[in-house]
């Protein structure tokens, strides 16, 4: 039987990896912070897909969702935290390893 | 070329806010002012010809403001752009600024120098202060558009130049080219932002069509 770590593909951040998530991650990487508007847009997500994928990324420290008033109007701006980029640009080395040596030799 | 990807992705999100056509209307708004500014100053003279545009140039910053807030953004969203991003939009005024004291000391030399240059001389320097600011917007905000602004522009005062020698235009066919110009690039913008209204209500009306994986 494999062991855990063993398999190929289990140094993939899932957290990052899934297809969504990926976008909104590589979204927020070239920007300072943005809107859930502007992610939706940016994305093709829906509101419910995109509020549960931006939860699964804040819980793991990934992203950070800050809440102000603008006026008297509610605005919540959603940011890539350190942690987020350091685990995206590890992500980014690890894929760009796999995919020009995909055999590992 | 994961890299690659980001660099294009950061610049289609940039490219998204920029194309919502509010800066061309600007950009017309400043050329109308060349095209009605010396038929103004027949009636008003130089400097309240000048001075007419203040109000007007409020009001047209007021609304793109107001279309800026209560329309572009609630169908976009709000983006703060990354630091590099910031520092090139933040270098425009600066930029702009140098190019238009440029070309006001060279309008000053101009009209206090002895031998006053001929028509073509002057509208060849228009020409050239026009081409360098519109190339350097450009280069800056990284929308082509504008430099191809900066060339239609920078022929309009030749051209006039041209039909007023020939008898065909008065004040020099300023009134007559940068009208024109203004008009172009009006419609640039105004397509641009008929174009823009649909596709990002289109956006926020969409059917759920993702899966949330996992």
């Amino acid at each position: 039987m494999t062991e855990a770590g063993d398999r190929p593909g289990d140094w993939i951040d899932n957290l990052i990896h899934a297809p969504a998530r990926l976008q909104i991650v590589m979204q927020l990487s070239v920007v300072d912070r943005a809107d859930a508007t502007f992610l939706l847009n940016r994305t093709g997500l829906t509101w419910g897909n995109l509020s549960t994928h931006i939860s699964k990324l804040e819980d793991a420290g990934y992203v950070a969702v800050e809440k102000s008033f603008r006026g008297r109007k509610p605005r919540t701006m959603i940011r890539l935290t350190q942690k987020g980029r350091k685990a995206f640009q590890e992500y980014r080395s690890k894929m760009q390893r796999a995919l020009s040596n995909p055999t590992g030799a | 070329m994961i890299e690659a990807e980001l660099k294009q992705i950061e610049r289609s999100t940039y490219r998204a806010v920029a194309d919502s056509g509010l800066w061309d209307v600007f950009i017309a708004a400043v050329v109308s002012m060349l095209a009605f500014g010396p038929l103004l100053s027949v009636h008003l003279g130089d400097f309240w010809s000048a001075a007419a545009f203040v109000p007007v140039f409020a009001v047209i910053l007021l609304v793109i403001q107001i279309v800026k807030v209560r329309v572009i953004e609630p169908r976009i969203g709000a983006v703060e752009f990354s630091e590099p991003r910031r520092k090139r939009m933040a270098a425009l005024p600066v930029v702009m600024l140098v190019v238009n004291v440029v070309a006001l000391v060279l309008g000053i030399v101009v009209v206090t120098s002895t031998k006053v240059p001929e028509g073509p001389i002057v509208a060849f320097g228009l020409s050239m202060v026009i081409l360098v600011g519109f190339t350097l917007a450009s280069f800056l905000l990284q929308v082509p558009r504008v430099f191809f602004y900066g060339l239609l522009l920078a022929v309009a005062p030749l051209f006039g130049e041209a039909l007023f020698l020939r008898g065909y235009a008065s004040h020099h066919g300023y009134p007559i080219v940068f009208g024109v110009s203004a008009v172009v690039i009006l419609v640039s913008g105004a397509v641009r932002f008929i174009r823009f209204l649909p596709r990002s209500l289109a956006v926020n009306g969409r059917a759920n069509t993702k899966r949330a994986d996992d």
